[in-house]
């Protein structure tokens, strides 16, 4: 019998111990599958944690902490911290981690009680954050102290919920169309500006023998990010996905895939995979954001360039998206500021985003900076004026749904109306 | 006199006993009951993005009763058991037949043996990525290239971008990385059978397929059992294959419940219903546990 309850016993705990690792330790042991999206992420190397000391300056003893996602290879962007900490004498101490990790650290930095002064943040997660009750309200700041004039209007306004602000803007960017030129010339296509003009010279490619069109399709929040130029191109937004316009949207993407314009395998990419495809010359257009310039630039073996999302009846428009500096209410909020405020000064603003093809949320910096007048990134500039930042409420949520009722759509399971219906009744149970 | 020297020993011993295991205990406190702990209380409150830094209700069986009312939830739950159960059945056998093969000794047993342990090292996230080129369901997939060269196909077949190609490529990706492990283990078990007993039974004249099923299978039942313990709970917490691999689409085809639990808490920030779908597979490994408890008990009894 006390053998029995001995084994009992060391039996549970070694499923214990098993099961804990696989899921218990979600939580406090987050390390387990922090691996995964560290590799499959680019922009990747081990967590680091830096100091910046200054030498030139007495330092004031101030300090904060700083949760960034972009990792020390984009120098210039660590040089401007660095340049911070030498003029105002405050430290800043950088922790790393790439944005999904971000994501799942953050909640449990929140449980731990062990959150940053200052993180950087995707723009659709500043709902979030501000619901769980960890951000500082800056309006106040915000109105006394930063030339909001000057910003485009879409980066301001993804920085509010209920009409306050709780943070700054980073970095922005947008989506555009890239396009092969060699293919479309080959073809005899144009570059489309309108749904039907795309449709058109997907035909074309077709006749050619190539993909006209790609996008991310797996799920993951690439594939709604992609999806909002349309659904707003056809004139729907979150709060009308059962409309005959978000059907419209719809059928363009089941035209697209009944024709073979597109291929079904984007149901299992992310923007990278598909951005391959274009690179690689499979796909002739694809949508994507001023990030993926640099590597379109080294590896693509045609020429290309960059339009406009294709208007859809609704007309032109694309979608925001970009990083935040989220503020975390606490005793340092006051050097917490001052960080986030330098960051926003339009010299340093300039010289960061300049370095990385981000778009500056300051108009005045794109218009003074010669390399925003430039082609392909001027097209990218010109898109500002009409992006539009995406919902923040119960985002991932709402993204879910919207990935679902495409996917159905593109893999012929539902037809669009019984589609768009299923996720307007998902979206309406989240209220 | 020379008892109680004896009992003063052995209380030397048990107290040394201890001293021993003492670190393990506080392994298994500090990073499994903790978090174990922690993860079933917080199963049982209202754990959402607003209360996750306020207070926590207490809601008893809710978290339960809504997460087993989601279509979702019952899709990862056969999802997950299906997954194993057919994973399991082509690792065995096929790593039971390689264990076979490899001890006989011929010129390149050893050498094929040892490659053949390559797929189980590679680390998940380089494999998952290998198989979903293989899987790719153009033309440009390796896999479909060659059943289309081998005219098995005539056109190439979508593997992971339909809900039931998915669920296929991600278990033959699974099994490929499976088998090694269940050869290693039966393997070695091979080599500790008694020869004699093999060869007094071919002396009696049984055939080759008696002496596997009435002498190789016994005696190797409590490798087997472990085998098959040990495959169950590997495979039925995989989390990076599918998630490098499909991500669970599409439309939530792949989800099984790790993936399902780790979706609700950080990325629709439902920690408390996260944690009831971690809670379930907890169960379901437990009831496994109990399993083959019971067996290896009557094992021992005999």
């Amino acid at each position: 019998m006390k053998v029995k309850s001995k084994r009992l016993l060391s039996m549970f705990l070694s499923v214990a111990v098993i099961t804990g690792l696989a899921v218990g330790c979600g939580l406090a042991n987050p390390e387990t599958s922090t691996e995964i999206s560290q590799e499959t992420s680019p922009e990747t190397s081990p967590e680091v944690s830096s100091e910046i000391k200054t030498e030139e300056i007495e330092s004031t003893g101030e300090k904060i902490s700083l949760l960034l996602t972009y990792s020390e290879e984009k120098k210039v962007l660590y040089q401007c911290i660095e340049d911070f900490t030498k003029e105002t004498g405050i430290e800043v101490e950088i922790q790393y981690m790439p944005l999904e990790d971000s994501r799942k650290q953050i909640s449990v930095m929140v449980a731990s009680g062990s959150l940053p002064d200052v993180m950087d943040i995707d723009n659709t997660d500043t709902q979030t954050y501000t619901e769980m009750g960890i951000l500082a309200d800056l309006t106040e700041r915000v109105e006394a102290e930063i030339e909001t004039g000057q910003y485009y209007e879409g980066v301001l306004e993804s920085q509010k919920v209920d009409g306050k602000y709780y943070g700054l803007p980073f970095t922005a960017n947008n989506l555009c169309l890239y396009y092969n030129k060699d293919l479309l010339e080959q073809a005899g296509a144009e570059v489309p500006a309108t749904w039907e003009e795309l449709l058109d010279a997907c035909e074309k490619l077709k006749a050619a023998g190539v993909t006209g069109f790609g996008v991310a399709g797996s799920q993951t929040t690439d594939t709604s990010f992609q999806m909002w130029p349309f659904i707003w191109g056809a004139g729907a937004d979150e709060k009308t996905i059962d409309s005959e316009q978000m059907v419209e949207m719809l059928n363009l993407y089941r035209t697209m895939v009944d024709n073979e314009y597109m291929s079904t395998e984007v149901i299992n990419y992310v923007s990278g995979d598909n951005a391959n495809q274009f690179t690689a010359g499979k796909t002739a257009m694809i949508i994507d954001g001023p990030w993926r310039m640099n590597a379109v630039k080294a590896d693509a073996e045609f020429e290309w360039g960059v339009a406009q999302v294709p208007a859809g009846p609704a007309g032109e428009g694309t979608v925001l998206g970009g990083h935040n500096f989220a503020v975390v209410e606490n005793e340092n909020t006051d050097a917490s500021w001052k960080f986030v405020k330098y960051m926003n000064s339009p010299e340093v603003m300039g010289k960061y985003s300049e370095a990385e093809n981000y778009i500056p949320s300051r108009k005045d910096v794109c218009e003074n900076l010669e390399y925003y007048k430039t082609e392909p990134i001027s097209v990218f500039v010109e898109a500002m004026n009409t992006a539009k930042p995406m919902p923040k409420k119960n985002y991932n949520s709402v993204s879910d749904a919207l990935i679902k009722m495409w996917q159905k759509v593109v893999l012929g399971e539902s037809e669009p109306e019984a589609a768009a219906k299923e996720a307007a009744e998902t979206v309406a149970a989240l209220e | 006199m020379e008892k109680r020297k004896d009992s003063r020993n052995s209380i030397k011993e048990k107290r040394a006993g201890y001293a021993f295991v003492l670190p393990a205990i506080l392994f298994l406190l500090l990073l499994v009951l903790y978090p174990l702990t922690y993860n079933i209380t917080m199963s049982f409150r209202d754990v959402t993005l607003k209360t996750f830094n306020a207070e926590q209700e207490f809601v008893g069986l809710k978290n339960y009763v809504d997460v087993l009312a989601m279509p979702v939830v019952r899709k990862a739950i056969f999802n997950t058991l299906f997954f194993t159960v057919v994973s399991l059945i082509f690792q065995f056998v096929i790593g039971f037949a390689l264990a076979l093969l490899f001890a006989k000794k011929y010129g390149l047993s050893e050498l094929s043996r040892g490659l053949l342990m390559v797929c189980w090292l590679i680390p998940v996230l380089v494999f998952a990525t290998i198989w979903k080129w293989i899987f790719a369901g153009d033309t440009s997939g390796i896999l479909n290239y060659i059943l289309i060269q081998l005219h098995v196909i005539e056109t190439p077949i979508r593997w992971l971008t339909t809900t039931n190609g998915a669920m296929t490529a991600l278990i033959i990706a699974n099994i490929w990385r499976g088998v090694p492990f269940n050869m290693l283990l039966l393997a070695t078990g091979l080599t500790t059978l008694p020869m004699d007993v093999f060869e007094a039974a071919a002396i009696d004249g049984a055939s080759k397929c008696q002496r596997f099923f009435r002498i190789t299978i016994p005696l190797l039942k409590s490798t087997i059992i472990s085998v098959i313990t040990l495959g169950f709970i590997n495979t039925f917490k995989v989390f990076d294959l599918i998630y490098v691999m499909t991500k669970g689409g599409p439309l939530d085809s792949t989800q099984i419940l790790s993936t399902v639990s780790y979706k609700m808490s950080f990325s629709n920030f439902e920690f408390g219903q996260g944690a009831a779908v971690a809670n379930i597979m907890l169960v379901l490994m437990l009831i496994v546990g109990f399993f083959h408890l019971k067996i290896t008990d009557r094992e021992g009894a005999e």
